[in-house]
């Protein structure tokens, strides 16, 4: 999952895959202003086949949350 | 007819567009369309739901993102002769029951992914006597002490048939809670002539059936005048965007025309577009992320670098850039396709006058606000023999465009148009013990807090790492408000800062 999320991410905003770890945070670590965040966020319930409760999402703020959340509501 | 009240304006569009579609949505992945004749229905069965209620005349909080029966509602409280106040559905409960009792609140609705505000409303606002759900579809008595939660739904159809009352154009008809300077947010007054003469005044040659979609918060007056009441009066199809997360998606899917937005999202959806780009004929990548027909962006809410202007051209899609602030319903100044001038933020609009005190800007006309909301003080800081103090510094030159150079008030207004106010902030964060000084300010479109700590209280507390503790109280007050008002960079000083002869701690 961590891969295909280092897919996602990267076409948000302009930064090297390998410079993406679980422990990025989105917003200060990689960059992402709100509107690229949720949007990314819109990608990932199309990729995962789930859907995001919008008000849950402020608290994703690391990667490792994203791929925690996303797993929670996969399941 | 006349068009001075929204009462008018729903009347006037009814029969002008009556089976044309006014709004369409998705309810689940079905498209529903309602038309303008029961957009007029639904609103009336509101008013006539307030007046059953014993509500008719009080204040009424719509609180929830925007949906069709927020948007109905709205327009039958106001056309009922209620007043509106619609609240940012982003805050903390504690914040929002905060704001109902400052506007003196007596109904709410709301949307259910605020049960929890409206759980809090029945507890702690004596005020509020009525709390009416959107979703529920019956009511549910027994769920807190007050007489339970009402259904909107069920209301709705047991309050079908005509409804019209006397409206003053000059009354008021919604309080827009904006952030002040003082720290302190504050309740504008809008009457039904603010509003209306906003949407009205200035025709801006958009044909009825336009498709457009709105993704804006309602609660903020730029999406309430120009994409609902404005859209309404010219007979738009407005297609509503379910959530932040899904607009591109949404605008595949409803191919709109023209869309409001503010500089935050132009400036990421054109760097997507360039990303997206290659070889591809721009016009073509254009269609491919826009679903096809979408041929002018309105920009309002924060400056936008006229830059974007030229590169969307380049895709084919006219940005207009407009002027304005709640304090003025909004719209001050607009650039037209057929006219407007690079690097200004447009003609004044017809029902506006400028001039220029001291290099900031004064504006009057029939879209300035009564007032500040039991704030008298501040009202009359910012109003003056009908002149609003705009706070931004510029000019008018002879042709009526404005041009803004600076800002006099320490104001953040960030690329989404969400306004902050630094003040605010800071005195939330002085709160805290540890905290000696402080200083709250933009930086890179994220908010920055510059912290020189009490080392005296952190001796006395034995704290070692005072700059981890720092980042705790932070996280602390990130937990409570909205993204938009989170500090996302911590800087600790080790000397005072420098103030002005005032002790004022000096911003520049």
């Amino acid at each position: 999952m961590f891969e295909e999320l280092k897919e996602i991410i990267c076409q948000y905003v302009d930064v090297q895959p390998e410079k993406i770890l679980e422990d990025s945070r989105f917003i200060e670590d990689l960059g992402f202003n709100s509107y690229d965040f949720m949007s990314m966020v819109g990608e990932i319930e199309d990729h995962f086949d789930i859907e995001v409760e919008e008000r849950e999402v402020v608290n994703v703020k690391t990667v490792k949350d994203a791929m925690e959340y996303i797993k929670s509501l996969a399941e | 007819m006349e068009i001075q009240t929204l009462q008018d304006v729903i009347r006037h569009s009814v029969a002008a567009y009556s089976e044309q579609a006014a709004y369409r949505y998705k309810v689940k992945k079905e498209v529903v369309d309602k038309t303008y004749r029961e957009l007029g229905e639904d609103s009336m069965a509101v008013s006539r739901m307030v007046e059953s209620l014993g509500m008719k005349g009080k204040h009424i909080a719509i609180l929830g993102s925007t949906t069709y029966q927020w948007i109905v509602s709205f327009f039958g409280v106001t056309n009922s002769g209620s007043v509106a106040v619609p609240v940012d559905a982003q805050l903390s409960a504690e914040a929002i029951c905060e704001l109902l009792e400052r506007a003196d609140v007596e109904m709410l609705f709301f949307d259910e992914l605020r049960a929890d505000v409206a759980a809090m409303a029945a507890e702690r606002c004596p005020r509020v006597r009525y709390i009416v759900s959107f979703q529920a579809e019956a009511a549910r008595r027994g769920e807190n002490g007050m007489g339970g939660v009402l259904s909107w739904e069920e209301l709705r159809r047991e309050n079908g048939g005509e409804y019209e009352t006397q409206l003053d154009p000059d009354q008021l008809c919604t309080i827009l809670f904006t952030s002040g300077t003082t720290g302190k947010s504050k309740g504008v007054m809008l009457s039904h002539r603010n509003l209306t003469d906003n949407a009205v005044c200035l025709d801006m040659k958009i044909p009825a059936g336009t498709v457009t979609m709105t993704l804006l918060p309602i609660n903020h007056v730029y999406c309430l005048t120009m994409d609902i009441i404005k859209g309404i009066f010219i007979g738009v199809t407005s297609c509503i965007n379910d959530s932040i997360m899904h607009v591109q998606k949404n605008l595949k899917l409803f191919k709109p025309d023209m869309v409001l937005l503010v500089p935050l999202v132009i400036e990421s959806i054109y760097a997507k577009l360039k990303a997206a780009g290659g070889m591809m004929p721009k016009k073509l990548v254009a269609k491919a992320a826009f679903g096809g027909n979408l041929k002018t962006i309105c920009s309002g809410g924060a400056y936008l670098d006229p830059e974007y202007v030229d590169r969307f051209a380049e895709y084919g899609i006219t940005i207009l850039q407009g002027y304005g602030m709640t304090e003025c319903s909004p719209v001050i100044s607009n650039n037209l396709a057929w006219d407007n001038k690079k690097g200004s933020v447009g003609k004044l609009m017809p029902n506006c006058e400028a001039k220029v005190v001291d290099e900031e800007l004064w504006v009057r006309g029939s879209s300035v606000m009564m007032g500040y909301y039991k704030m008298p003080e501040e009202t009359a800081e910012t109003l003056e023999d009908g002149w609003l103090k705009t706070g931004d510094l510029g000019y008018v030159d002879e042709d009526n465009f404005v041009y803004i150079t600076g800002r006099r008030k320490n104001l953040i207004i960030l690329a989404n148009g969400e306004n902050v106010s630094p003040e605010e902030i800071e005195n939330q964060l002085s709160r805290a013990d540890l905290v000696k000084e402080v200083l709250v300010r933009e930086k890179d479109q994220v908010i920055e807090a510059e912290i020189f700590p009490d080392l005296d209280y952190a001796k006395k507390k034995r704290i070692k790492d005072v700059r981890a503790a720092l980042q705790e109280i932070v996280d602390e007050y990130n937990k409570e408000v909205p993204v938009y008002k989170r500090i996302h960079s911590l800087i600790v000083r080790e000397t005072e800062f420098d103030k002005t002869t005032a002790k004022k701690i000096k911003r520049f």
